[in-house]
C-alpha cells in the first residue's frame, strides 16, 4: 500500500484530543479501530491529510461497566465489537446489543472495530446503531466545555455525518435498565451469506409489564439516511394486552414498511428493502414474543 | 518507514527478522523467505489462497500485519510437507482429484489441516462450512471436500493410506480415475505460476488505466515520468510497431479510450513503488465521449461510432440462419412460446492474477513466461505488433492458474512484450486482481427473442429468434461467438423450420470474447426456458419432450448437417431419470410436508448440446513423440494445462498405446519455441484434437520402433508387439529389445503428427453448412431447488448431471470437469452479474461459495464416437450449459414464476411472486 502523506498525531488523553479537533478543522480523521477508514485510504476514496490515532486514549475508553446505580450501563466508545460479544453483563442485561455487535463483518473486523467507530462514522448500513437506538441509549460527547448528553436518536445527522459539535468526541454510550422484563432482537439481511453490510437490519424491543406490552422500540438499518425509528409501528404495539393477535402484528409491519425510506443502489432496490424490513420486522417482533431461542443472528434466512 | 525486529516461528523455525513492521504477512513470507508456495491473489482478505496457520488457526496473510505475528508460529504449505515426504492431507488431495488449476490447493490445505486438527470425526457438511472461507473456480468445492474427508481417514487409520498408494495398478490408466500429472507440486504450493517467480534485479512494470468509458486522448505528456528517478522507460502507444493485433485488439488506447480501465501506458521502472509514482505523473488529456452500455443504445443512429474504420454503425458481426419455412413451421403448431431474455456479463474470476515475466534471451529473442491459453498465436501477436520475425519472440504458458476463455486475448503478453522490448532489460509486469478484472474480457451478455411452436403431440415444428450480443469496446472474438449460439440454437433437438437473426454490437462496455460455452450457455438458457414452458403448457413430462425432439442418428441439426453416428443423448436422459428415481432426496412429499410455509421446494431439468472444436473453420493440432533418455517417451504438444489436465489427459493415452506406466512419460506443453503448434487451448477441444494428433504420432512411433527392431531381432514387423518400453516377438517374450537400446543403436526414434480438419465457414444469410468434424457433446441436468418465498433467495438443493463424452480418458479429471461447470452454471443463474467500471474483483463478484453449493452427483455416458482417440471427444466447457435453465425451471415448478433475465437474483424473484 502507497499512501500519500499526512500528518500523524497521537494524543495521549482525551483532552489532547478534543484540542487537536478544534486547532485542525474538518479536514482531519480520527482512527478508531481502522476497519473503516483504513480500507477507505486502501481504495483511494478518502485521502486524509491528517490523521488522529486513539491508540493511547484506547485504554481508558475501552470498558463495560454496570453504574453503581445499577440503572445504567456504560460501555467506552473504543469498546470492540468482540468485547460486546463476549461480554457477560451485555449477553445478560441487553443480548440485543450483543447479538448487533456479533453480525458485524468478521472475527478479524469485530477484534478491531469500535462501538464509538461505528457510531461516529454514521453509516446507514452499521449494525450497532438500530440495536442501541431501541436500548433508548444516549451517547455522552466529551467537547471543550466538558461534557453532553445526546439521545441517540438525535446523534446522527446525514451519511457520515453526526450531530457533534466541532472538537466534540464521543466518549462513551450508556444504556438506562428499568428492572422489567423485556426481550429484544437484532435481525440482519445480506446478500451473502456472511462478512456483508446489511441490505436491511431491523432491531426489536419489547418490555412487559403486566401482560402487557409496556414498551416497544424497532429500529432499521439501512433503511433511511440514518439509522432510525420507526415511530408509527411502536405505537402499534404499545400498551397492548399479551397475547398479540396476528392482525396486530401484520399491522405494526406494515406501519414499520411506511416508516422507512430506504434508496435504491447497486446492492438493491428500495423496494426489495422495503419488502425485507417487512420480513425482518415480523420476524423480529416473533422472535420477540416466543419463548424459542432466538439469541441467535440468523437473518431472514432459514439456516 | 521504521523497522522492527520480529520474532516469530516459521514452519518450526525459530526466525528473527528486521522488516517494516506495517508489511502484509503474505509479502513478507513471499519475498524474503521465497515461499511462494503460499499463493496471492485477491489480497484483500476475500479468496483465502493466502491462507497461513498462525498458532493452529487458518489467516488470510495478505491482510495480516507483519507486526501481528511477535511471538507467534506460522505454518505454511511448505511446512506441511515436501513433494518426497506428503502430509495425508495432500496424498488425499492428490487421491480424489482435488486440484485442478492448483492455485486455490496451498490455502484449502492448511485450512483442512486446521479443520482435521480439531476434529477428526467431520461431517461433510462440517467441512463445507469449514472451507466457505477459501474460493475455488475449478472444482466446485465437491473433490476438495472428499479429499478432507478422505485425510481424516487416511490420519484415523494410516493402513489406508498405505493400501490407497498401491491401488493405482500399472497400465490401467484408460478410463480410470488418474490424479493429473504435476499433482504432487500443487498440493504442496512447489508449482512455479509466473506470479510465484522472484529474479534478483527484474525491474517492475505498471499500467496506467483509463478513468473513462469512453474519450479521445487529445496528448499524452510522460516527459515528467520519465524524469523521475529510477524510471527505465514509459511506453505508450507510439512505441509500437502496430497497436492492431489478431481480434480487433489494441495493445494501448491509441487516439481514444474506448472501455473503463482500458490500459493507456506503460512505466518500467526499478521498483514498483517508483512505477506507481510515475504513473501518476503521466499527464493524460482527455476529451470524454458519449458512452454506451447496452448494444440498444449503441445501435441508435445517432450513436457516435466506436470504431468508425472497423464496424461501421458499431455492428462488429450478423450472423442469420435458415432452415425450411419458419412461417409454415408456426401454422402448424398448436402452442406458440414467445419469451425475451438476457443473460449478463460474467468474469471468468480465476483466482491467479496474470503476471508476465519478461526478459531477452542469448539469441536476443524476446521471451515471456505467463498465464494464457494459445502461446503460439500469443507468439505472432507480441511478434506483430513489435515489428519482430516470429521466431523473435517466444512466449510460455505452460503454467496457468485457470483460464476459462479469458486468457485466449493476449492481454498480458502483449504489455510485457512491449515493456521489456522498450526497457531492454527483464521485466515483471504483475496485474493486481482488480486490474485482471478489468482488463481481461468477459462472458457475452445477451439480448434473445425466441418463439417456438409446437403440436399438441409435442413435436417443435418451427423456431424463431432474434439474438443481440453486447461485443464490449472490442470485438476479439465476438463474431465467432455469434456463430457458435446462433448455430446451438436448437439445442440437441430437430426442428424443421428456424430462422434467427444475429447481430453482435459494439458498446463501452468491457470487451467480450470467449467463456467456457462459448456463447452457448446464453443461447440454450433460451432455449431450454422454452422447451420447459412448452411441456408445462402441453402438460407434458420436460424429459419426454425432449425425448420426440432429440437429435438422432440421421437427424439434420440446425445448419443442415447430418448426425451420423449415435450420438449418446438419449442415455443421458435415461440416466437423470434413474437417479431421479433414486435419489429425490429433498423434495419427497413427507420432506417438504415439514417444511415452514414460506420455505417451497421443487425440481427441473435442462439438456444441453456443445459443438468440439471452434465452429465451421481449421482446426489444428500437432505433436512431437521421442524415446529419450532412459527409454522414457517425451512428448511435446503446444496446448496450454491451465487446470482442466490436458496433459494427464495426453500422457494416459501414451501410457495406453504403448503400454508403459505414466512415470516414463513427460509431456512438455504450451511453449512457442519447444512444443509444436497446437492452435488455441479452447472449444473442448485438446482431447480430440491433441489427444488425436498426439496418438497418430504414437503410432508412428511405434511403427518406427518395431521397424527398427525388426532389423536388430530379425523378426517381421507384423509379429511384433511392445510394452514396458520394450519391442518383442509376439509369439516369443525372450527375444526382445528396449527403445533404449535401439535409440544407442543409432536409430531416431521420434515422430511428429499433425491432426488437422478444415470446413469452410458458414453462409451469413443461411448459417447452413458442416460446422464440426468430431459428435458434439450432449447432457442432461436436474437439480432440486428451495425458494424462500419472504426474502426470493433461492437455494440449490442438489444436482444431478450426466454428459455423455465418448468415452473417458480420465475419469477423475471428466468428473472434475463436470463439477466445475455445474458451479459455473449456478453462479450464472443466480449470482453473478459483472458491471463495467463498478465490479473490481472478488469482492463485489460473487462466485459461489462451497456452502452455497449443493452435492452434485456426475454421471458419464459413453457411446464411442469413433472419429476421437480411443473414441473419446472433450467435454470441458458443456456442463454449465444445462444448470442455468434447470434451476429456473425448478423455481417455476417452486411457485409458478418463469425469471428470463439472469441472474436471477432474490429481488428479481420476489418482484416475480408479488405479480403471481
Amino acid at each position: 500500500m502507497i499512501l500519500d502523506n499526512f500528518e500523524y498525531i497521537e494524543p495521549e488523553t482525551l483532552k489532547e484530543v478534543t484540542e487537536v479537533l478544534l486547532s485542525y478543522g474538518p479536514e482531519v480523521y480520527v482512527l478508531a479501530g481502522g476497519t473503516d477508514l483504513v480500507v477507505k485510504m486502501h481504495r483511494g476514496t478518502v485521502k486524509p491529510s491528517c490523521i488522529i490515532d486513539l491508540k493511547h486514549v484506547m485504554p481508558v475508553l475501552r470498558y463495560i461497566e454496570l453504574d453503581s446505580s445499577q440503572e445504567l450501563i456504560r460501555i467506552g466508545s473504543l469498546t470492540t465489537f468482540n468485547d460486546l460479544v463476549t461480554s457477560k453483563l451485555i449477553r445478560e442485561k441487553v443480548p440485543v446489543l450483543a447479538q448487533a455487535a456479533g453480525c458485524v463483518g468478521s472475527r478479524q473486523i469485530r477484534s478491531r472495530g469500535t462501538l464509538g467507530g461505528n457510531l461516529c462514522s454514521a453509516l446507514p448500513s452499521a449494525d450497532t446503531p438500530p440495536a442501541l437506538l431501541v436500548l433508548g441509549a444516549r451517547a455522552v460527547l466529551a467537547g471543550k466545555d466538558g461534557e453532553r448528553i445526546l439521545p441517540l436518536n438525535s446523534f446522527f445527522k446525514s451519511p457520515g455525518q453526526t450531530n457533534l459539535f466541532p472538537g466534540e468526541v464521543l466518549k462513551e454510550v450508556e444504556i438506562p435498565l428499568t428492572g422489567r422484563e423485556n426481550r429484544g432482537c437484532y435481525l440482519k439481511h445480506t446478500k451473502r451469506r456472511a462478512l456483508d453490510l446489511a441490505l436491511v437490519g431491523v432491531a426489536a424491543f419489547l418490555e412487559f409489564n403486566n401482560n402487557t406490552i409496556s414498551e416497544c422500540r424497532i429500529a432499521f438499518a439501512t433503511a433511511a439516511p440514518t439509522p432510525v425509528r420507526a415511530y408509527e409501528a411502536e405505537d402499534v404495539l404499545r400498551n397492548k394486552p399479551l397475547p398479540l393477535e396476528k392482525e396486530v402484528i401484520a399491522s405494526a409491519v406494515s406501519a414499520a414498511r411506511s416508516c422507512a425510506r430506504p434508496r435504491t443502489s447497486r446492492r438493491a432496490t428500495a423496494e426489495y428493502r422495503l419488502d425485507m424490513i417487512e420480513v425482518l420486522t415480523r420476524r423480529a417482533l416473533n422472535n420477540c414474543l416466543s419463548t424459542d431461542d432466538y439469541n441467535n443472528c440468523g437473518g431472514a434466512r432459514n439456516e | 518507514m521504521s523497522l522492527q525486529w520480529i520474532k516469530f516461528i516459521l514452519n518450526n523455525e525459530p526466525r528473527n527478522v528486521l522488516t517494516d513492521p506495517e508489511r502484509t504477512l503474505l509479502d513478507l513470507i513471499r519475498k524474503d523467505f521465497s515461499l511462494t508456495g503460499t499463493k496471492k491473489s485477491c489480497n484483500k482478505g476475500v479468496c483465502g489462497a493466502c491462507t497461513v496457520l498462525i498458532d493452529g488457526r487458518p489467516v488470510n496473510s495478505c491482510v495480516y500485519p507483519v507486526k501481528n505475528v511477535n511471538g507467534r508460529e506460522v505454518i505454511t504449505i511448505e511446512g506441511l510437507g515436501t513433494p518426497k515426504n506428503l502430509h495425508p492431507i495432500q496424498k488425499a488431495f492428490i487421491t480424489v482429484g482435488a486440484a485442478q488449476c492448483g492455485y486455490c490447493t496451498p490455502g484449502m490445505i492448511l485450512n483442512a489441516k486446521a479443520i482435521l486438527d480439531k476434529q477428526l470425526n467431520p461431517t461433510r457438511e462440517d467441512v463445507r462450512k469449514a472451507i466457505n472461507r477459501n474460493l475455488c473456480r475449478c472444482t466446485g468445492y465437491q473433490k476438495i471436500i472428499d479429499g478432507i474427508l478422505l485425510a481424516a481417514e487416511f490420519i484415523r487409520n494410516p493402513e489406508a493410506m498405505e493400501k490407497s498408494s498401491h491401488e493405482t495398478r500399472k497400465h490401467f490408466y484408460l478410463g480410470n480415475r488418474v490424479p493429473q500429472l504435476n499433482s504432487v507440486q500443487k498440493v504442496t504450493g512447489t508449482l512455479e505460476f509466473p506470479i510465484d517467480v522472484n529474479v534478483y534485479g527484474i525491474c517492475h512494470a505498471k499500467v496506467l488505466h483509463s478513468p473513462y468509458f469512453h474519450a479521445k486522448i487529445l496528448a499524452i505528456d510522460t516527459a515528467e515520468a520519465e524524469a523521475l528517478d529510477g524510471v527505465i522507460t514509459v511506453c505508450t502507444h507510439k512505441d509500437l510497431k502496430e497497436n492492431k493485433c489478431s481480434m480487433n485488439m489494441r495493445v494501448l488506447a491509441d487516439d481514444r479510450v474506448r472501455f473503463w480501465g482500458e490500459p493507456v501506458a506503460i512505466v518500467v521502472a526499478l521498483n514498483e513503488k517508483i512505477a506507481e509514482n510515475a504513473l501518476s505523473k503521466i499527464k493524460v488529456e482527455y476529451e470524454e465521449l458519449p458512452h454506451y452500455k447496452t448494444p440498444y443504445e449503441a445501435m441508435k443512429e445517432d450513436a457516435i461510432e466506436i470504431q468508425p474504420d472497423e464496424f461501421p454503425g458499431n455492428i462488429v458481426y450478423a450472423q442469420n440462419l435458415l432452415k425450411g419455412e419458419v412461417e409454415k413451421g408456426f401454422k402448424e403448431a398448436d402452442v406458440v412460446v414467445e419469451s425475451k431474455y438476457t443473460t449478463p456479463a460474467n468474469a471468468h474470476a480465476y483466482l491467479e492474477p496474470s503476471t508476465g515475466i519478461g526478459w531477452i534471451d542469448d539469441e536476443g529473442r524476446i521471451c515471456i513466461y505467463c498465464p494464457g491459453q494459445s502461446p503460439h498465436s500469443h507468439q505472432r501477436d507480441v511478434a506483430w505488433v513489435l515489428g519482430l520475425n516470429e521466431n523473435q519472440v517466444r512466449l510460455v504458458e505452460a503454467t496457468t492458474g485457470g483460464g476459462f476463455g479469458a486468457r485466449l486475448a493476449p492481454f498480458i503478453q502483449l504489455l510485457t512484450g512491449l515493456a521489456v522490448y522498450k526497457a531492454r532489460h527483464p521485466v515483471r509486469l504483475e496485474l493486481s486482481m482488480e486490474e485482471d478484472f478489468v482488463v481481461y474480457p468477459k462472458r457475452h451478455p445477451f439480448n434473445i427473442k425466441m418463439k417456438t411452436g409446437a403440436r399438441k403431440d409435442g413435436k417443435i415444428v418451427a423456431q424463431q429468434a432474434e439474438v443481440v450480443t453486447d461485443a464490449g469496446a472490442y470485438a476479439l472474438a465476438s463474431p465467432l461467438v455469434l456463430v457458435k449460439s446462433i448455430i446451438h440454437s436448437c439445442g440437441p433437438y430437430e426442428i424443421p423450420n428456424v430462422k434467427v437473426c444475429g447481430r453482435s454490437v459494439l458498446t463501452n462496455n468491457t470487451p467480450s470474447s470467449a467463456m467456457r460455452g462459448f456463447g452457448v450457455p446464453q443461447i440454450a438458457f433460451a432455449t431450454e426456458m422454452q422447451m420447459n414452458k412448452i411441456a408445462r403448457l402441453l402438460e407434458m413430462d420436460p424429459l419426454e419432450l425432449r425425448k420426440i425432439n432429440c437429435l438422432k442418428k440421421g437427424s439434420v441439426t440446425e445448419t443442415g448437417q447430418e448426425i451420423t453416428e449415435p450420438p449418446g443423448y438419449l442415455e443421458t436422459i435415461e440416466t437423470i431419470k434413474n437417479h431421479w428415481i433414486k435419489c429425490k432426496k429433498y423434495t419427497n412429499p413427507e420432506t417438504i410436508r415439514l417444511l415452514p410455509p414460506h420455505i417451497k421446494r421443487g425440481v427441473g431439468f435442462a439438456s444441453a448440446k456443445s459443438g468440439i472444436g471452434k465452429e465451421a473453420t481449421l482446426n489444428y493440432a500437432r505433436a512431437i513423440v521421442e524415446v529419450i533418455q532412459g527409454g522414457k517417451i517425451r512428448i511435446r504438444e503446444g496446448a496450454s494445462d491451465l487446470g482442466q489436465g490436458a496433459n494427464t489427459v495426453v500422457a494416459i493415452l501414451a501410457a495406453e498405446e504403448l503400454k508403459i506406466p505414466l512415470e516414463s512419460i513427460e509431456v512438455i506443453s504450451a511453449d512457442s519455441l519447444e512444443t509444436p503448434d497446437c492452435d488455441k487451448t479452447c472449444a473442448s477441444k485438446q482431447t480430440f484434437y491433441t489427444g488425436n494428433a498426439t496418438l497418430g504420432a504414437l503410432q508412428k512411433l511405434k511403427i518406427k520402433a518395431y521397424n527398427a527392431a525388426s532389423k536388430e531381432l530379425g523378426i517381421s514387423e507384423d509379429d511384433l508387439d511392445c510394452a514396458e518400453g520394450l519391442v518383442f516377438a509376439k509369439d516369443d517374450t525372450s527375444r526382445r529389445i528396449s527403445f533404449e537400446e535401439l535409440v544407442e543403436k543409432g536409430y531416431e526414434l521420434k515422430a511428429e503428427n499433425e491432426f488437422k480438419t478444415n470446413l469452410k465457414p458458414l453462409d451469413r444469410e443461411t448459417g447452413q453448412g458442416d460446422v464440426y468434424v468430431a459428435s458434439s457433446t450432449y447432457g442432461t441436468t436436474a437439480v432440486e431447488v428451495e425458494v424462500n418465498t419472504d426474502t426470493g433467495e433461492i437455494k440449490v438443493l442438489s444436482v444431478a448431471t450426466c454428459f455423455q463424452c465418448g468415452k473417458a480418458i480420465n475419469r477423475l479429471g471428466v468428473e472434475g470437469q463436470l463439477e466445475g461447470g455445474t458451479v459455473m452454471g449456478l453462479g450464472f443463474a443466480l449470482q453473478e452479474k459483472y458491471n463495467t467500471g463498478e465490479t473490481r474483483g472478488f469482492r463485489d463478484y460473487r462466485i459461489p461459495r462451497s456452502k452455497e453449493v449443493p452435492d452434485i452427483y456426475t454421471y458419464i455416458v459413453e457411446v464411442p464416437q469413433k472419429l476421437g482417440p480411443y473414441d473419446a471427444i472433450g467435454l470441458g466447457e458443456a456442463s454449465v450449459v444445462p444448470v442455468a435453465p434447470a434451476i429456473i425451471s425448478a423455481v417455476y415448478d417452486v411457485c409458478g414464476i418463469w425469471i428470463d433475465q439472469l441472474p436471477a437474483t432474490p429481488e428479481k424473484v420476489l418482484t416475480a411472486l408479488k405479480k403471481v
